[in-house]
């Protein structure tokens, strides 16, 4: 029998050619699905990777200071408390700033690469440049341990001018700048 | 002007998973002898699922968002957004497991530096192996001349595609401004 794709020049059309599109889609979308559902039974089932979770205070914060063209420094002290030897990659996410500022900070998180005795401690430093063009304020971020469960650590840094000290907004604050505009304006 | 505060933090076992040159050795069996269980699409699938399960997290990182930004503006990120969808790799990859890669890595790297690998490979059931016998001579592949291999190729890999993302990669230290305007920092890229 000869069938072409198009519809009208010779090939199945009417409710039998529909009947058999939908159970041709059907068949193709189990057979996805039962595919999907297996692949995640073998990773259910696959053999385990034993890894590393991060554990300290969920009061624990890094702080640093600088200034716009200057350089903060991060320094996080790691202790390895497994058998075997740990490995380190320290990353920084963006920075936010409570004005809605962003800061993508250039680092020096290459050189933040440890491999941890087992029982050791070492401690991972890492320099952030500063731009000039930071606005001062206080900037939040992370810093993470990729591939470890839990592994970020909650980064604060204070960027101030020279001399002065960048603080949030207060309610004050906010009172004395709302009354400035409204003098201009009147 | 710099000040710091240093912070300490602990580096421990899962709770239901110990890492010792046991579970290590045991792990990296486990997944060589799964390989004979499972076909070689699906271990390829699940090593790319899980390479773009790690891209996905590193994304969340300074460093990352920059690549990720200058690959998806560049030909590069066109290229192999439409090279996926054409060869269907989107949907295989998707479909399989992801593999834990850096946990992987890191377990191996650290049965490596084990002082006690000799005493545990003695005394745990290793499964023997369907393979035949290597050859004695310079065309045997051995774990040097692998390490050296993956050493260069992960060198070039990385190059390579920091290289398809020079064109578009912004300056590190770029700030957004709440209204949206971006200042790049002054370097050598603006000049």
């Amino acid at each position: 029998m000869h069938i072409k794709n198009e519809p009208g020049q010779g090939g199945w059309s009417g409710p039998f050619a529909d009947l058999l599109r939908v159970q041709s889609e059907f068949q193709a979308k189990l057979n996805d699905e039962t595919i999907r559902y297996l692949r995640r039974l073998q990773g259910a089932l696959g053999p385990g990777s034993p890894g590393t979770v991060l554990l300290g205070d969920h009061l624990i914060e890094l702080r640093a200071e600088g200034e716009p063209g200057g350089r903060a420094e991060l320094q996080l002290e790691l202790e390895n408390l497994q058998r075997v030897h740990c490995v380190v990659t320290p990353q920084i996410t963006p920075f936010v700033s409570q004005r809605g500022t962003t800061w993508f900070p250039s680092s020096d998180a290459a050189g933040g690469f440890r491999i941890l005795p087992p029982g050791e401690t070492g401690t991972v430093v890492l320099n952030l440049d500063i731009p000039k063009e930071l606005p001062p304020d206080t900037y939040h971020g992370a810093l993470v341990l990729l591939g470890f469960r839990e592994g970020a650590v909650p980064v604060t840094v204070q960027v101030s001018d020279a001399g002065t000290e960048a603080s949030p907004p207060g309610p004050a604050s906010k009172r004395q700048a709302a009354k400035r505009s409204g003098r201009k304006k009147s | 002007m710099s000040a710091r505060t240093k912070t300490r933090v602990r580096l421990a076992d899962l709770p239901d998973e110990s890492r010792s040159t046991a579970t290590l050795v045991a792990s990296l069996a486990a997944r060589i002898s799964m390989l004979t269980m499972i076909s070689g699409a699906s271990a390829i699938g699940s090593l790319m699922s899980g390479f773009a399960a790690l891209g996905r997290e590193v994304t969340r990182t300074a460093e990352g968002a920059r690549l990720r930004r200058a690959l998806e503006t560049g030909r590069a990120g066109q290229n192999v957004a439409a090279l996926w969808r054409a060869l269907r790799i989107d949907s295989w990859a998707t479909g399989a497991a992801p593999s834990p890669v850096l946990d992987h890595l890191r377990n191996d790297l650290a049965l490596l530096l084990a002082g006690d690998l000799d005493e545990t490979l003695a005394l745990l059931p290793i499964p023997g192996s369907t393979s035949r016998a290597v050859p004695d001579d310079e065309n045997a592949a051995n774990g040097v001349d692998c390490m050296i291999g993956m050493w260069f190729y992960s060198r070039e890999m990385m190059r390579g595609i920091e290289a398809l993302a020079e064109g578009t990669l912004e300056p590190a230290g770029a700030v957004v401004r709440p209204d949206g305007h971006r200042a790049e920092p002054a370097g050598p890229l603006l000049r």
